[in-house]
């Protein structure tokens, strides 16, 4: 991961990984066995609309 | 009382019926600025002559019999994340200090056409990535209640000045609990409105999915006032919505004690929470049931995935705004504000895609939650007010990490987009307690009701 911010161009010191590697963890830990929650198929309900007009069916 | 100790609610009147005048008022307020603002460093910028202007346009109109509503010759104070036309707008930061925006706010549009006397640009966290306002580049808002501990952010100056009488209403922006925390950190009211009820446009964005903009003012029926103006579709949104909405925010009443179902969550709501903080919150529950409201213990089984959902959507899509910034010129971010973003870096398109699967579950999951209650009550949050500088936050006499816990129990409804109010409930530990009333989506009258009832209650 950290080669991976390097490689987008954002600068991490040793100390700083240290610190976002620890709370990366803290965030994965939260997932709280959501693997368990069947999550595949669930839609995200995030939509695009295309621009232009549309007639709304009343 | 001084003039500028009055709600909004009173003053409208006062000012409608001339009894008073939009002059006097705002300079009372100016008055509480020089009092008390080197002690709570609530503004980053303040615009004495211009307020007094507008309060003598104000004046003149309402003279002649031109009165625009209840927000005519009020002052109002607005967070520096809201652009103002050709005035600098910093969102707190180094970076954009001199950032002038050529257009107005739709919000700030609004308020202008109703009169509002507008005094200044209100403090904030920078970029309003943080919950702390502690600012290191504008300085750190001090509590009201205590000059030693935060106001919490991010819209830590609307807090403090209404709070301190230093405006009589003000607006906030909510991407994670950034209105609702210093409403309860402050001990005022705050309202972050169902998403897409009010205009973002022209807002500097956080997370475009969670950001809000609402009221933060002294009672329930001030922020119903303003919600009456800033609500409503606009066109330069996208996620502006169109809605039937009630004839007015402020009207009456139409929920009765007798009649209401209050939704309590245990498992999530009130787990690790600080005990005195808890009390409060169930002696406003105990309250409303003494009065004849019905409490249902609810369950909402995707609130053990919110935590990992809200921080992914909110460091992704903040990391995507400020992404450009971090690689060129990384050190004109304060600390904090640049650990998070390199944060936000990190997770894949697929932890985001999976954040949104869970955020779609909990807003099913709350929608079904709504059709056996009117409301839910939960405390804003599970601590108060932690001294400036401090990464922790007390429970219990244990210090747990203030950034793993400060948006637990607002963050679920910046996910949801649900409309939600901190109203204040008492003191613990000699600091303000909030509590968080949420409504379904665009039920936000209802909200403004339930917290009407309860000011009426105590």
């Amino acid at each position: 991961m950290r080669e991976m911010l390097e490689t987008k161009g954002v600068r991490v010191t040793d100390a700083e990984w240290e610190q976002l590697h620890r709370q990366w963890e803290v965030i994965e830990a939260l997932k709280n066995n959501f693997q368990h929650v069947t999550l595949n198929e669930a839609d995200i309900a995030l939509t695009y609309e295309p621009g232009g007009e549309c007639d709304e069916i009343k | 009382m001084r003039l500028s100790e009055q709600s909004l609610y009173v003053l409208a009147e006062q000012i409608r019926t001339q009894k008073i005048s939009p002059v006097e008022l705002v300079e009372d307020v100016f008055q509480q600025i020089e009092e008390k603002e080197q002690q709570h460093n609530a503004y980053i910028d303040i615009q004495k002559d211009r307020a007094i202007h507008l309060a003598k346009e104000a004046e003149r109109e309402i003279s002649e019999g031109k009165y625009r509503g209840p927000l005519h010759g009020i002052p109002i104070g607005i967070k520096d994340n809201i652009y103002f036309a050709n005035e600098t707008t910093t969102m707190g930061s180094k970076i954009h200090q001199h950032f002038i925006p050529t257009e107005d706010a739709t919000v700030v549009k609004k308020l202008r056409e109703a009169g509002a006397v507008f005094l200044g640009k209100l403090n904030m966290h920078e970029y309003a990535w943080g919950a702390t306002n502690d600012n290191p580049f504008y300085g750190a808002c001090r509590n009201p209640h205590d000059t030693t501990k935060i106001s919490g952010g991010s819209s830590g100056g609307s807090g403090v000045a209404i709070a301190t009488n230093m405006a009589i209403g003000a607006l906030g922006t909510d991407t994670g609990g950034s209105i609702r925390i210093p409403a309860a950190f402050c001990g005022i009211f705050g309202l972050k409105p169902t998403h897409g009820l009010v205009s973002k446009a022209n807002c500097f964005p956080l997370a475009w999915s969670l950001d809000h903009v609402g009221p933060m003012t002294k009672t329930a029926i001030d922020s119903a006032l303003m919600l009456d103006v800033l609500a409503g579709y606009d066109a330069k949104d996208p996620t502006s919505i169109q809605c039937v909405q009630p004839a007015s925010y402020a009207g009456e009443v139409d929920i009765s004690l007798e009649n209401l179902g209050i939704g309590v969550n245990e498992s999530y709501f009130f787990n690790q929470v600080d005990d005195e903080v808890a009390k409060r919150v169930r002696e406003v529950i105990q309250l409303f049931e003494d009065s004849g409201a019905t409490i249902v213990e609810v369950d909402v089984p995707a609130l053990a995935h919110v935590e990992y959902a809200e921080m992914i959507t909110i460091t992704s899509e903040a990391s995507a705004i400020h992404h450009d910034d971090l690689i060129e010129r990384e050190e004109d971010f304060g600390e904090d504000v640049r650990f998070l973003l390199k944060l936000g870096e990190l997770p894949s398109a697929v932890d985001y895609l999976r954040a949104q699967q869970i955020r779609q579950q909990l807003d099913i999951q709350f929608q079904h939650m709504f059709q056996q209650v009117d409301v839910l009550f939960t405390p804003t949050i599970p601590f108060v007010a932690p001294s400036i500088g401090s990464h922790t936050a007390t429970i219990n006499g244990e210090e747990v990490s203030l950034l793993d816990h400060i948006i637990r129990f607002t963050g679920p409804f910046n996910l949801t987009g649900l409309p939600v109010a901190s109203v204040p409930v008492g003191f613990a530990h000699d600091l303000p307690v909030g509590m968080q009333i949420i409504g379904p989506a665009f039920e936000d009258k209802r909200v403004l009701d339930v917290a009407r009832l309860y000011e009426l209650l105590v």
